[in-house]
């Protein structure tokens, strides 16, 4: 009976603790049970965070950086070149030659009108007539009085320039000469005494854009 | 190979009664080397093949819209094309799996992993004649503090920063660079808090202005302070009283809660009981301070003897100890008295 006794008060004392606390295994979460041991580190001190950092430039101390600059997709302006764009931008007209027919007129990049006879003075940069027309629609109208001249890359780009021979040879047929590329006009570099042509680059092949070659 | 120009719809601008006829299109493209200009005409919708090519140089690409009686202009587009074209992005990795933005705390590394496409490769036969943007790209790193007491620069009009790196990358690349703690400055570097920017920007070219590749930040946050208060450890409790917990800068993914033991601090102790109503826990984007009073500590302690207190403060990056306190329990009943026998 006595055993009886302590088994039921020891049961009784159990189900009592039970709402009171929950007992936690080393490391455990409530309720989790045993689990590994929570590994707890100190807090951090600032002379701990202090060995951990990098090195600074000591080149770059005291510079500083607006957040606005960053936020910008244009970080650096190079003036020269944005004057040149911004007038670029301006007009297509004012930078182009003008040339005019009977009842309608056009213009084609400057440089790409290769000889004026002087009978036609009047009609290149001169008043327009009618409205204005692309290229293509124009020359049909006033093929009689216009010749096309076909140029390579390299010869309107002053690689391998037109010599004053041919210029002149154009000046006979007394008609006007438009350089032409593919169908377009297309301005061409005159070959000046005393100056280099342009350093060009060579065109890059579609497949190579994107995926210089490996090392 | 040809080069395809793939043309924006040329629609005419948005005057009342224009109509689309009445304009004449042009595409002009101009070779920055050369210089030599080149006209196609085009229709209002279309593609066609520029035969001049695209070198390294690169080559503008202008739209332009004519009124055929008013000469009235319009720029519709511009585009400059290169043979080359840079690109780069940005990834931090950091401890926090959060998703909205990269964050992490002060003391926690972090990884900047930067992927460069486009460069030209030393061997390439262009490269000695190349400009310099085709080469190479800037790399920067700048952080920005934000305000004391706050917690983003919504009252700053133009946050200033400083530069912890000036740097440029020249090959076609993936490059991961790991910092161990944050590069942010200060008195007390476990307080700091604010941002860390990492640009990759190309170099300006032919009139055509640096540009920023991509740009990523990382905010970092300061590590919490705790403190309890409330009880003495000079003092033996027959019952221990409420404790008071201050909380600072709780990390905006957190759990902070007080746990007990029996004996004195140790790293790794047995028999530790977990404080139920003090749990704090955060989820934020930004830290939060709370203040709180365990009550009912009494019966945490349910052995006489030394006892410790700790704050321990668990993040995504594992849990810290903010504070601990011993306290002394005794609850024997001392009589000072004698057995009187009268007789």
């Amino acid at each position: 009976m006595n055993r009886i006794g302590l088994f039921i008060w020891l049961t009784a004392i159990g189900v009592n603790s039970l709402g009171a606390v929950e007992l936690v295994a080393p490391g455990g979460e409530p309720g989790k049970g045993r689990g590994k041991a929570l590994n707890v580190r100190p807090r951090m001190t600032h002379e701990q965070l202090a060995s951990l950092q990098r090195p600074r430039d000591p080149k770059l101390k005291g510079q500083t950086v607006r957040l606005s600059d960053l936020q910008q997709r244009n970080l650096r302006e190079d003036s020269e070149a944005s004057t040149k764009a911004a007038k670029r931008r301006e007009s297509l007209v004012k930078r182009s030659t003008i040339v005019s027919g009977a009842s309608s007129w056009t213009i084609v990049p400057r440089g790409s009108v290769l000889n004026t006879p002087t009978r036609f003075k009047t009609r290149v940069n001169g008043h327009r007539k009618g409205k204005l027309e692309n290229w293509r629609n124009f020359y049909a109208k006033n093929a009689s009085w216009i010749r096309l001249l076909p140029v390579t890359l390299e010869q309107a780009t002053g690689q391998d320039p037109l010599s004053e021979e041919y210029l002149e040879s154009l000046k006979r047929a007394g008609l006007l000469v438009v350089a032409i590329c593919q169908g377009g006009p297309i301005s061409v570099r005159l070959p000046v005494e005393g100056e280099k042509p342009p350093k060009v680059f060579k065109p890059v092949k579609a497949a190579d854009w994107k995926s210089p070659s490996r090392r | 190979m040809k080069k395809h120009l793939l043309l924006l719809v040329a629609a005419a601008p948005c005057l009342v009664s224009a109509d689309p006829t009445d304009y004449v299109n042009f595409v002009r493209q101009i070779q920055q080397d050369s210089g030599v200009e080149w006209d196609m005409s085009v229709a209002p919708n279309g593609t066609k093949i520029s035969p001049t090519g695209v070198s390294v140089a690169g080559s503008f690409f202008e739209l332009w819209a004519i009124h055929n009686r008013s000469v009235s202009e319009y720029r519709l587009d511009e585009q400059y094309v290169t043979a080359y074209t840079p690109n780069a992005t940005v990834t931090i990795v950091t401890g926090d799996p959060y998703l909205s933005i990269p964050r992490t705390r002060v003391d926690q590394p972090f990884q900047v992993q930067i992927s460069v496409t486009g460069l030209l490769d030393e061997n390439d036969p262009n490269y000695a004649t190349a400009p310099d943007a085709a080469k190479w790209v800037d790399y920067t790193n700048y952080t920005f503090a934000y305000p004391d007491g706050a917690y983003s620069f919504e009252d700053v009009r133009n946050p200033v920063g400083t530069v912890v790196t000036e740097g440029y990358m020249e090959e076609t690349a993936n490059t991961t660079i790991t910092f161990s703690a944050t590069n942010l400055t200060g008195p007390d570097l476990t307080q700091v808090k604010g941002e860390e920017v990492f640009t990759i920007t190309a170099q300006a070219d032919y009139g055509v202005s640096a540009t920023i590749l991509d740009s990523e930040k990382v905010q970092i946050w300061p590590i919490a302070t705790g403190t309890i208060s409330g009880v003495d450890s000079s003092r033996y409790y027959e019952q221990v009283p409420p404790v008071s917990v201050s909380l600072v800068n709780l990390y905006p993914d957190s759990t902070t809660y007080l746990r007990i033991y029996p004996g004195p601090r140790k790293e790794r102790p047995d028999g530790t009981k977990t404080v139920n109503s003090s749990f704090v826990i955060i989820e934020d984007s930004i830290p939060q301070n709370r203040d709180l009073i365990a009550k009912s500590m009494d019966r945490y302690f349910t052995e006489e003897g030394i006892h410790t207190v700790e704050l321990l403060h668990r993040t995504p990056f594992g849990t810290d100890l903010l504070d601990a306190v011993e306290v002394n329990v005794d609850r024997t009943i001392e009589i000072n008295g004698g057995v009187i026998d009268q007789e």
